[in-house]
């Protein structure tokens, strides 16, 4: 387990922050911190690049998760019968 | 919003918009293909019934997929949220891969499909948090309402559930 202090902010920190950080909800200033620690950590660096990448990734499944016919039949028919 | 005194073409057509979305949250709320597709036809039904008590213009999204989680509830089938182990943030950060030493995973996590599977191997309160944020795009406040949770407490479950998802990534790609 690591937790360095890196350019004044300790690994742990950004651990607890990363998804803020990546989110763009930190305060700019404290924003600057993460990135000035991030930019000089490899293992905080090479972590929160695997975190936004797999999070890029679910953010494009969203399958078509189409309903099959006979199930929107069965939802068009109750509707129908209300 | 189409009411139950009000216009079903109206009514259709917001079915037609949100059917698919809303497949792919009760599934993931689901044990099985058939619960989804009851709590599916529920959710509708009792937004049709219910239109009425909408106090629009807010999110319709948000209100539907209420219904839907407590339509799953009603059925007492709904996934029992299993308790996530309770991890510290460290402990959770280190399987997810945050420590020195670790190789980042390859490109192969940008791989959707993969991710995807990640997804639904994941306990159910994770599941859910990620699929309204991360896939259905909702935002924290809307996902806050919808699971009747605080701010705060929506913006934990969400953090945790990134790094679990990222944790199950890296213990299948290191059993590949």
């Amino acid at each position: 387990m690591h937790s360095r202090l890196v350019a004044g902010v300790r690994c742990d920190e950004v651990l607890a922050e990363l998804s803020d950080f990546l989110d763009g909800s930190l305060a700019p200033e404290r924003e600057q911190q993460l990135r000035a620690h991030v930019a000089e950590c490899n293992a905080c660096e090479c972590f929160g690049a695997d975190v936004q990448t797999a999070l890029q990734a679910l953010r494009t499944t969203r399958e078509a998760a189409s309903l099959s016919d006979d199930l929107s039949e069965r939802l068009a028919q109750r509707i129908k019968d209300l | 919003m189409a009411s139950a005194s009000g216009d079903r073409a109206s009514y259709n057509e917001f079915v037609t918009r949100h059917q698919a979305a809303l497949f792919r949250y009760t599934k993931a709320i689901s044990t099985s293909p058939s619960e989804a597709e009851e709590a599916l036809q529920q959710a509708f039904v009792s937004a049709w019934l219910g239109a009425g008590s909408f106090r629009g213009p807010g999110d319709a999204r948000g209100w539907l997929f209420r219904i839907a989680r407590n339509a799953g509830h009603k059925m007492h089938r709904l996934r029992a949220g299993q308790p996530s182990e309770h991890e510290s943030l460290e402990e959770l950060g280190c399987h997810a891969g945050w420590d020195a030493g670790l190789a980042p995973l390859s490109e192969r996590i940008a791989d959707r499909q993969w991710v995807s599977q990640a997804l639904t191997a994941l306990p159910p309160d994770d599941q859910e948090i990620l699929l309204l944020i991360e896939v259905e795009g909702f935002s924290l406040l809307e996902s806050a309402e919808t699971l009747n949770l605080s701010l705060p407490a929506i913006k934990s479950r969400l953090h945790r559930a990134r790094l679990r998802l990222v944790a199950a990534l890296r213990k299948d790609a290191n059993h590949a």
